[in-house]
């Protein structure tokens, strides 16, 4: 079953094309790898599927729907979206922070029913911050911040996660922390999650499957042991890559 | 090099006209050559070599110098938003020329530099010293800049008042004048300019790597602070130059940089060297077209108060493609553990000083409570203007709150904005189109001056999608241009201009018990809407990614928000006048206090809004009694100092 | 802070009378003698001149130092003209309150303490003096004494033929009637202004023919002065010494015709807003400094 379907879709800014023509499939129920150099379009391929960007051309649709078709709170209620830059929030507390989650379930005015509080708790439970509830979100650690972020878009409902970069600033402990929750979310709950990622151990280790994109267009789609291969990783970042056996996955490092 | 070739052309406009309007004045033939004795020149040469040829000059030597100024601090604060202006330091100047006018006299026979000059170092070093407290983050210190510019205004506004100086206090902050009648002020101009440019080329390689920010800049060896002092003293010293030879000289400073910048400057020499030459040329450019106004029969307008007619419009047009960023600080004020319970006591001070102010104060017998025998007469006539006075505070409270979040920008406000700019000249406009307006015609006139106003601010920055810097400049931009044309208006002498500064000064002691009845009801309207929208309110601030995500309708919604700060803030400015900043302060304020989440902190601030105007009131009323003060002066000499301590208590706005 | 204890015991004594009045009610009011206040300065001397004094006046201070006329002691300050403080207004109770076109906008809430007197003085275009004569009469009858407006009338039209018959022989020299702004700006007084108007009414010419701007800053470049070299230039007020300096630097004003040859006529302070009484006072001080 096809989560998103991107086909030919093509996003175009003043003077430049950063996707061109780009056509890929991403699989329900599996963590889905975003990788590729810097530059390579990424991000916006993640703006596109959440539909916080508009294709010049060509469609995105989610679930057997096109992007634009879907009502914002219905869209809201199953696809979360986590920015690379989390913005400041100003004195939030961690469970005030999770509980705007619940927006696309009780718009402006609706008051926060007993199913939306059991959601609450339990984003935050399945994150593990029961502790921290009461934090102000500006005091936590950087990994306590983005499992706080991923507990907000776990209390929205959402079936699918999409997530730039979520560890781009964090320690491999902390990175591993974000990841495994992400994975056994995932892998327990039936969600389905696409992460943007730089660093390959570690999308080896938590990702099923990889989609890579090299100058806008697609590289490389497939399961993840296919992607750990030196001649498709020199495709993607055009450096020879070594990959070692290891145990249970395999490591690739670049060859100086 | 598009840049130059932009330069080029203007500098080119400029050449074409001088030339026009001086061979209108004097045929070619007949130009007095250089160091010809005054007594021989006929009377049109006169004019040509001592009035006309001067002026020309000091034009672009005042501009250019104003676009360094503002460069240089654009550059070493890292702030879009820096010029003398935002930054206090014309405030100060213009304080320091005011009480040495009035107070005395005989210290101006010494010069005018020396007097700008230490007011501007004066107001100067307390925006610094907040601005340290504050790690000189761009957001702090804009803040702090235009805190202590209003300050000292109001002060300005206040010893002249308390001296009796009714028409000069009204005329304060007209422009400078470029008219001149000898070369002595080019020499001191010209030498100023050498000087600033010396300077600046001595700095330009470590201000070059200030442009990386203070933390590289200290890695990389630059003595961070002595750099950040010595360029400001320079540039303050510039500013206050042109204050002293001319008067006040606004928007320039801000224009020049930004305009270089969306032209194609971009290492920090270029943008110095393009900053000066499009400030002579804005400022050469305007005074030209002043000059051949004067000449054609029009009213000589002053040509430091007429720079936003032609750089507010520019500089709108030029915005889509300014590059303009506000480094954000991350620094939160703590937060009250019980939000709803400094509310609650907020309410109760609001009420009991209204109930205060409602029967003690200054009366003809000195202070005192007013005796009761008089009470059927007069409280009703002080309720009604103590209603006025904070319905409308607590509505340009909620439209300040309401802006600070919708654009995440704490700097946002309906006077930052030229909201109430907008709001004035639709006043102003039905007061001079309209025989005998009555009040309803009024009210509309400001209320669609005020939508215009948010109108043109949204198209300018709908592409631009709401960037803080970018929706700060362009409501400077029409704030500029409002008060240029509400100038020319006064300077024309008509009798209407009497009502339009009636109503600018702003009082509560006019509203008739209807508006001030429909002001209430507005204020508790938009309070109710405003709490019942709070989660959008607490959403909005986190950006477009995070709003959207959660399924918010960003467009429409903002559009909403907006129009209804529009309302409020139009309705307010008809009844007491265009009050200034009461909306900037009291949602500052309310922070401070620790009151951030969304629901209290409109809460706090619409109480707080309320309760800053009752006191105003009362002040304006009392202070200097039988003369009424202006009601925002007096909500900014109770303000400004509060939030300045806050500051300074502090880190983090 | 002198002065503010007296217009305070001032006002407090216009209080208490005014309590009074409120109390007695009708009767006072049937009576000759009104109370007035004046917001606007040249109704203010028109009602001294008339001999019925107003309670109030507004800005008092600066009235003191610059009417032609005699303030009585007990007169209370009124506030700002453009904005008069409405309780001090409401306290004293008048009878009358004289404002003029200038304070328009002030008019409705000035007529729910008490009937408003606006007459048109200062139009741009119109002649004052006649304006004023006619404000007075209507002040007359309004106060009931138009005895004392023909009394006044006679006497002021009286004062103004003798003064203009002093300065028949100089009518061919035009005159130009200014102020100093500052050292580079001067303000210049057409028809339509209280010595504009004084000017005509003595049958001298006056050689500015447009209207006057009545700014706060004065409007007019001092090299428009050069324009006039042949007239009799009459400097009214005095000037601050910095401004002095200033001027004495200035080209064009040491390149005056006037002014290399001594024969600046200065004119001591008057008030330019006032009533008849500073027009008198003015048209003496313009005789008598022509004349010298």
């Amino acid at each position: 079953m096809t989560l998103f379907s991107l086909s030919s879709v093509q996003f175009d800014v003043p003077g430049r094309r950063l996707i061109d023509g780009l056509s890929v499939d991403v699989p329900e129920g599996r963590v889905t790898a975003l990788l590729g150099r810097n530059g390579s379009g990424k991000s916006t391929v993640m703006r596109l599927m959440s539909g916080q960007s508009q294709p010049s051309r060509g469609t995105v649709s989610y679930q057997g729907r096109s992007l634009p078709d879907w009502r914002g709170r219905d869209l809201a209620r199953s696809l979360a979206y986590l920015p690379q830059v989390t913005p400041s929030t100003d004195g939030m507390y961690l469970q005030e922070l999770v509980a705007l989650g619940r927006y696309p379930w009780c718009g402006a005015l609706g008051r926060l029913g007993r199913d939306d509080h059991a959601a609450i708790d339990r984003a935050i439970d399945l994150c593990g911050m029961a502790g921290l509830r009461d934090r102000d979100v500006s005091t936590l650690s950087g990994g306590e911040r983005q499992r706080g972020w991923i507990a907000m878009m776990l209390a929205q409902g959402a079936r699918t996660l999409l997530l730039d970069e979520p560890t781009s600033a964090l320690d491999v402990a902390h990175q591993v922390e974000v990841l495994g929750l992400v994975q056994t979310m995932c892998h327990t709950q039936g969600l389905s999650a696409v992460i943007v990622m730089h660093d390959l151990n570690m999308a080896a280790r938590f990702c099923d499957y990889a989609i890579a994109l090299a100058h806008g267009k697609l590289c490389f789609q497939g399961p993840m042991e296919q992607l750990l291969r030196p001649p498709i990783l020199h495709q993607i970042y055009g450096l020879p890559m070594q990959v070692v056996t290891g145990h249970p996955h395999p490591l690739t490092y670049p060859i100086a | 090099m598009t840049l130059w070739r932009y330069v080029g052309l203007g500098a080119m406009i400029w050449c074409l006209g001088a030339m026009w309007m001086a061979q209108a004045m004097v045929p070619i033939p007949d130009w007095p050559r250089p160091l010809t004795p005054a007594a021989q020149l006929s009377l049109d040469q006169l004019r040509f070599a001592f009035g006309f040829a001067p002026r020309l000059v000091l034009a672009l030597l005042v501009g250019a110098v104003l676009g360094l100024s503002g460069a240089l601090m654009q550059a070493v604060l890292r702030n879009p938003l820096a010029d003398p202006t935002t930054l206090g330091v014309a405030g100060g100047a213009q304080l320091a020329l005011v009480c040495a006018t009035i107070l005395m006299p005989d210290v101006l026979l010494w010069g005018r530099g020396p007097v700008a000059f230490a007011g501007a170092a004066l107001t100067t070093g307390i925006v610094m010293i907040l601005a340290a407290r504050q790690g000189f983050a761009p957001v702090g210190v804009t803040i702090a800049g235009m805190l202590i510019g209003l300050l000292a205004g109001a002060v300005s506004t206040a010893v002249t008042l308390s001296q009796g100086h009714y028409l000069l206090s009204l005329v304060l902050w007209t422009g400078g004048s470029l008219v001149r009648e000898d070369w002595s002020g080019i020499w001191r101009m010209g030498a100023v300019l050498a000087c600033g440019a010396i300077g600046a080329r001595l700095m330009l390689r470590p201000i070059a790597v200030m442009a990386l920010g203070s933390q590289t800049a200290v890695a990389l060896g630059v003595p961070v602070a002595w750099l950040r002092a010595g360029v400001l003293l320079l540039a303050v010293w510039l500013s206050a130059s042109v204050s002293a030879e001319v008067g006040l000289v606004g928007f320039v400073g801000l224009a020049a940089p930004a305009m270089a910048r969306r032209l194609g400057a971009r290492r920090p020499g270029q943008i110095l060297l393009a900053g000066a030459c499009i400030g002579a040329l804005l400022l050469g450019v305007i005074d030209l077209a002043l000059i051949a106004v004067a000449r054609g029969g029009g009213p000589a307008l002053p040509s430091g108060a007429m720079t936003g007619l032609l750089g507010g419009p520019l500089m709108l047009l030029l915005l889509p493609k300014v590059r303009a960023a506000i480094v954000q600080s991350h620094s939160a004020p703590h937060r009250r553990e019980r939000a709803d319970l400094c509310v609650f006591w907020l309410i109760c001070a609001g009420v009991a000083l209204a109930a205060i102010t409602l029967v003690w104060g200054r009366v003809p017998l000195g202070w005192g409570m007013l005796p009761t025998q008089l009470w059927p007469q007069i409280v009703p006539l002080r309720a009604i203007g103590l209603l006025a006075a904070g319905a409308s505070g607590a509505l340009l409270a909620s439209a300040g709150a309401v802006l600070q979040r919708l654009t995440a920008n704490p700097m946002a406000a309906p006077e930052v904005l030229g909201v109430t700019g907008g709001a004035s000249l639709g006043y102003a406009a039905v007061v001079w189109l309209v025989p005998a307006p009555g009040p309803i015609a009024l009210a509309l006139g400001a209320g669609v001056g005020a939508a215009c106003a948010l109108a043109v601010l949204l198209i300018c920055v709908a592409r631009a999608d709401l960037g803080a810097a970018r929706v700060l400049l362009a409501g400077l931009a029409v704030g500029a241009f409002s008060s240029a044309v509400l100038a020319v208006m006064t300077a024309t002498g008509d009798p209407r201009a009497w009502t339009v500064l009636g109503w600018l000064s702003g009082s509560a002691a006019r509203v008739t018990q209807t508006g001030a009845v429909a002001l209430c009801a507005l204020a508790l309207l938009v309070l109710g809407v405003l709490i019942l929208a709070r989660r959008v309110l607490e959403i909005l601030p986190l950006g477009t990614g995070i709003a959207q995500g959660l399924g918010l309708r960003g467009a429409r919604l903002r559009i909403g928000l907006i129009l209804l700060a529009g309302l409020a803030t139009g309705a307010a400015s008809v009844l007491v006048g265009p009050v200034s900043f009461v909306g900037l302060m009291a949602p500052h304020i309310a922070r401070s206090l620790g009151l951030v989440r969304a629901g209290s902190f409109v809460a706090g601030a619409w109480i707080l809004g309320a309760v800053l105007m009752v006191l105003a009131a009362w002040g304006a009323r009392s202070m200097t009694y039988p003369y009424d003060l202006p009601l925002g002066l007096f909500a900014t000499l109770i303000g400004a100092p509060w939030l300045m301590i806050a500051l300074l208590r502090r880190r983090g706005l | 802070m002198g002065r503010a204890q007296i217009s305070r015991r001032g006002l407090c004594r216009a209080l208490t009378s005014g309590l009074l009045g409120l109390m007695v009610g009708g009767s006072v009011r049937a009576g000759v003698s009104r109370r007035l206040v004046a917001v606007d300065w040249a109704m203010a001397e028109t009602a001294l001149s008339l001999g019925h004094a107003p309670v109030a006046i507004a800005e008092l201070i600066q009235f003191r130092k610059t009417t032609a006329c005699v303030v009585p002691p007990g007169c209370a300050d009124l506030g700002l003209r453009g904005g008069p403080n409405f309780e001090a207004l409401q306290m004293l109770a008048p009878d009358l309150v004289l404002s003029s076109n200038f304070y328009g906008f002030i008019g409705p809430q000035l007529g729910r303490i008490a009937p408003v007197l606006v007459p048109d003085l200062f139009v741009p275009g119109s002649a004052v003096l006649p304006r004023l004569r006619a404000a007075q009469t209507a002040l007359a009858r309004a106060v009931g004494d138009q005895d004392a407006d023909q009394a006044l009338a006679t006497q002021t039209e009286a004062e103004f033929s003798q003064l203009a018959a002093q300065v028949a022989s100089y009518a061919a020299t035009p005159v130009c009637v200014v102020t100093i702004g500052d050292a580079r700006h001067v303000q210049i007084f057409g028809a339509d202004s209280l010595y504009g108007g004084v000017v005509d009414r003595l049958g001298l010419r006056n050689i500015w023919r447009e209207h006057t701007q009545f700014g706060f800053n004065a409007p007019v470049p001092i090299d428009r002065l050069l324009d006039f070299a042949p007239a009799r230039l009459l400097v009214v007020g005095e000037v601050p010494p910095s401004v002095a300096k200033g001027l004495s630097q200035n080209i064009f004003w040491s390149r005056l015709p006037q002014v290399t040859s001594g024969q600046v006529t200065w004119i001591s302070p008057s008030n330019p807003y006032g009533g008849m009484a500073s027009a008198l006072r003015f048209a003496r001080a313009l005789v008598a400094g022509v004349i010298q």
